[in-house]
């Protein structure tokens, strides 16, 4: 096992940057997940770490050892592809063995190593299968299994699951973590999937546009982002937002917002006229009486089960609400909505910087 | 690869292709070139630069003007022939129907029989007195005389162009295939629902989406049969009297019978550029072709070949 | 009657005519290298004749050198193959896997040597050949051949080699392999379906060129089996047709079988590009 340091790390396509100056240290043993939108430079960041795309400039180093001009082979990782990258002229036990194979290690060590992973991973009985003749589920632990017999150094994931049905991926989710816990290898796992970074990860990076947004554990990014992207982009369904300007009323401040609404800020939080966004989860809203709080009017209603989420419409921006109990509303019915004061995230509107 | 490659890598890859590309495709034109401008000797030997004295006799030759004449026609006859013949074969090929492999096989046949062995056959085939051809049609009492095909220039030249429909329909018919089973089954499923029938579909859907490869199999073909030698030179050599010469086998003739060289030379590089001019067409329609099939793909997907160009390459070896 | 059947039917009727001209000539050739050389021309013409003479084929073997030139159009063939091959897999790799410098320009080269037909070049590369001493030499054509199906392999190569996914390669790198066993081990055993493809096409179109081969070639022991063939049959007062039917059946049967198992790759190669 190893830790792995991102120094300074810069992506150029011709001229075009794609990353720009990333900074992150990865402890040995931990499971760090890279998330963001499509076009973050979250793929490319980990190509960069296992030796696939070139490195612009600055330095990855993997146990301490600067690999920037290692190559792949060398680097002692293993790597579980989007689309799996199953050999298929293979079987799957050569899919599995092709690395000790190439590490020239003796064949019973290699059916040995094989053996355990597939024993690991449920693969027994499929050993002898080409990859053709597995479902998706299958060739994912194949895919993982390759990487399982290696006991390289870290653990690299381009998102794995994005290929499976909702229900596998859930399920897979589970089983990575778990292997995880089990093996305690370093892993960089990237996915543009918020819930699958939130479930897995031991810390996220969250990434925009070739920049880190924020760096944290799941649940520091889940009540603290540090800016409305962030904000925005974690948690389903997401954040809501309303703007206004800060105003001085008495020793409290409050929130007016566009369409004249007013809306009472926590202590210490804001200065006076400034331009601000005001953000509150769907989950932390609760229902007011007539008159108090923000008057939403009901657009469409998605019970899940557990939950009811009311999607509403607020001074004519769309607001979510998450209630537990079954509230039987209408479309078209004004209900009135009240933010949790301990809950409210205020975020300065130009810079998008929270506000503590 | 990128990481671990260097820069040359790729060249170095590409460089024996192009070197041996170079030594027997490109040096042979500067050849033509230098040669065409030079006072060539009966035997062959170059005398010195004559300036444009070869293509001056090239135009002043009333023989050049007519194997051209007649390579217009063979053109325009054998391509218009093979197209119209082989857009409703295509369309029949790419229907379900019983025996639908064999049908294919048996169209496709043509294609894999060198030219020179076809016209060899069907020389004989056409034999006044004994070929098997008036033999079939005097059994049907179609004629009751036996014909000389290929006696006089004019039937002779349109036995030939038939021919030369017949060998083209397999390309053709191919390049249709790959066209029609490229088409989207959802266009015609969202038409059948609109209610359009067999000949809406055909005009408002079916043709529009083959343009792009109608227009390749035009221009491709061009290219094949305006170089054609084999089945003019089999069956009659551009003969009786240079009635069926086109400029291949006139050009032919000149070099390797009357060993004029700087004449054929000059013929050689004047193909050359007509040649060129088409094949910037091509170019032109295969770009065309590429965007209206690379519209609905990922930008990932863009920069792969349209695999229509394939056929082309596999058909133009055939022209010799 | 199901629909399909009388769909067949009909698409059976409108396809016949064309099936017969096509089949017409197999016919002629069949008929013609199994008749006794005195019923060749019998007046009137007819498709019948006493009885079937195979030795037509052993006569014509032993007398036209057909052996002889079996044996140059297999080497010359194989050998082209062979080459075109080795030069056209690197260079199909770096146009599928690398963006360079000068890979339009290459390309746009591609296509045009393409539309260069041998009969356009043919004076200058016999001067070519004249001047490299190989006129009358089998490898004159060998590497003729080679570099005219250049880019057809080329092209035909780099289409598949684009539906190989580079994470395959990337993935065994990863697990440990150079590039070369990269190559080796992963990419080349995939590709294999492409390449007997490709050398298929470039054989035939070997086997069955003629221009340069009747040119490049002046001594009938080095002639080439279209060359021999219509030299049976070029400037002479006497054709033994018997023998020029059997020669061609047993020059075009071989080819056309196995194009008949070949062709249905070729459509789908066509569509291939569009349909994925």
């Amino acid at each position: 096992m190893a830790s792995v340091e991102i120094r300074n790390i810069e992506k150029r396509f011709a001229n075009i940057s794609v990353i720009q100056g990333i900074n992150v240290d990865i402890a040995d043993h931990e499971f760090v997940v890279l998330v963001g939108p499509s076009g973050c430079g979250k793929s490319t960041l980990l190509r960069m770490i296992a030796g696939l795309e070139p490195i612009s400039s600055g330095e990855i180093a993997i146990g301490g050892r600067v690999i920037n001009n290692v190559a792949p082979r060398d680097r002692d990782i293993a790597m579980v592809f989007q689309n799996y990258a199953l050999y298929p002229h293979m079987s799957v036990f050569d899919n599995m063995a092709f690395s000790l194979k190439l590490r020239r290690q003796p064949p019973e060590e290699i059916k040995r190593k094989v053996a355990e992973a597939a024993d690991i991973l449920n693969l027994g009985s499929y050993l002898n299968r080409s990859p053709r003749q597995l479902s998706g589920g299958q060739r994912q632990r194949v895919a993982m299994g390759r990487a399982l017999v290696r006991d390289a150094q870290v653990f690299l994931y381009d998102e794995p699951l994005s290929n499976l049905d909702a229900k596998l991926r859930v399920l897979m989710r589970t089983e990575i973590k778990s292997l995880h816990q089990r093996l305690g290898t370093t892993s960089v796992y990237v996915t543009h999937d918020q819930i699958e970074a939130m479930t897995m990860a031991d810390r996220i990076v969250v990434m925009q546009s070739g920049r880190i947004e924020q760096v944290g554990s799941p649940l520091e990014l889940y009540d603290e982002p540090a800016n409305l992207f962030v904000a925005g982009f974690i948690g389903s369904p997401s954040m809501n937002f309303v703007s206004g300007t800060v105003e001085r009323t008495g020793p409290r401040r409050t929130l007016v917002a566009s369409d004249g609404t007013r809306l009472l800020l926590p202590e210490g939080r804001g200065m006076p006229d400034q331009s601000v966004v005001l953000g509150i989860r769907p989950e932390h809203l609760r229902l007011a009486a007539p008159g108090d709080g923000l008057a939403a009017v009901v657009e469409v209603v998605e019970p899940t089960g557990p939950n009811i989420e009311v999607i509403t419409s607020v001074a004519g921006a769309r607001f979510c609400a998450v209630f537990n109990d079954r509230h039987p509303f209408r479309p078209g019915e004004t209900i009135y909505l009240a933010p949790q004061p301990d809950k409210i995230h205020l975020f300065d509107a130009t810079s998008g910087r929270r506000l503590v | 690869m990128k990481a671990i490659a260097l820069r040359s890598t790729p060249l170095l890859m590409i460089l024996p292709s192009l070197a041996l590309a170079l030594l027997i495709i490109g040096y042979p034109i500067i050849d033509l070139a230098w040669t065409s401008m030079q006072e060539v000797s009966r035997f062959g030997q170059l005398r010195g630069f004559d300036g444009f004295k070869n293509y001056a006799d090239v135009l002043a030759d009333p023989v050049f003007y007519s194997s051209l004449w007649h390579t217009v026609i063979w053109t325009v006859a054998v391509v218009g022939g093979t197209l119209l013949i082989s857009l409703p074969i295509s369309i029949i090929l790419n229907d379900e129907f019983h025996g639908r492999g064999l049908a294919r096989v048996i169209i496709m046949l043509p294609w894999s029989i060198s030219l020179t062995m076809s016209a060899v056959v069907w020389r004989w085939a056409l034999n006044g007195r004994a070929g098997l051809l008036n033999a079939s049609l005097m059994d049907l009492h179609v004629i009751s005389q036996p014909i000389e095909w290929l006696a006089t220039a004019p039937l002779a030249f349109t036995v030939e162009i038939l021919i030369g429909i017949l060998v083209s329909i397999p390309f053709t018919t191919t390049i249709f295939l790959g066209g029609l089973s490229s088409l989207p089954m959802d266009a015609y499923e969202a038409a059948v629902v609109d209610g359009a029938r067999r000949w809406d579909m055909f005009r408002h859907i079916t043709l529009p989406l083959m343009k792009p490869f109608i227009n390749i199999a035009i221009v491709l073909n061009v290219i094949y049969v305006f170089n054609s030698l084999p089945i003019i030179w089999v069956m009659t050599e551009g003969g009786p009297a240079n009635g069926t010469d086109i400029l291949v086998t006139y050009l032919y003739k000149l070099a390797f019978r009357f060993g004029a060289l700087g004449k054929a030379s000059a013929i050689s590089l004047i193909m050359f550029l007509m040649l060129l001019v088409v094949t910037s067409i091509y170019v032109v329609l295969v770009m065309r072709a590429e965007k209206e099939v690379t519209t609905d793909k990922t930008l990932e997907e863009a920069d792969e070949e349209p695999l229509v160009i394939i056929g082309s390459l596999a058909e133009a070896k055939e022209a010799a | 009657m199901s629909p399909k059947t009388k769909k067949s039917i009909l698409y059976w009727i409108l396809l016949s005519p064309l099936v017969v001209v096509i089949l017409f000539p197999f016919a002629v050739m069949f008929v013609t290298a199994v008749r006794p050389r005195d019923e060749l021309f019998t007046y009137p013409p007819t498709w019948t004749f006493s009885h079937f003479v195979w030795q037509n084929f052993v006569d014509m073997w032993n007398v036209t050198n057909f052996g002889g030139a079996l044996l140059n159009s297999l080497y010359i063939s194989s050998a082209a193959t062979l080459i075109a091959l080795v030069l056209s897999i690197p260079a199909a790799y770096a146009l599928s896997r690398f963006r360079f410098r000068g890979q339009g320009v290459y390309r746009q080269f591609l296509l045009i040597t393409q539309m260069m037909s041998p009969i356009v070049l043919v004076l200058g590369l016999f001067r070519l050949m004249v001047s490299l001493g190989m006129v009358n030499n089998l490898n004159s054509l060998v590497i003729t051949y080679a570099a005219f199906n250049l880019a057809f392999n080329i092209w035909m190569l780099q289409s598949y080699f684009n539906t190989i996914p580079r994470e395959l390669e990337e993935a065994s790198w990863i697990d440990g392999a150079t590039a070369f066993a990269s190559l080796v081990k992963v990419f080349l055993p995939l590709a294999v379906p492409a390449m007997v493809v490709t050398g298929i096409f470039t054989f035939i179109n070997s086997w069955n060129e003629f221009v340069l081969a009747l040119t490049m070639i002046r001594q009938s022991d080095q002639y080439t089996l279209p060359v021999q063939i219509y030299a049976q049959v070029a400037g002479r007062y006497q054709i033994e047709w018997h023998h020029v039917m059997a020669a061609t059946v047993l020059a075009t049967v071989p080819i056309a079988i196995i194009f008949s198992f070949l062709q249905r790759y070729l459509i789908r190669g066509m569509a291939l590009g569009a349909v994925k």
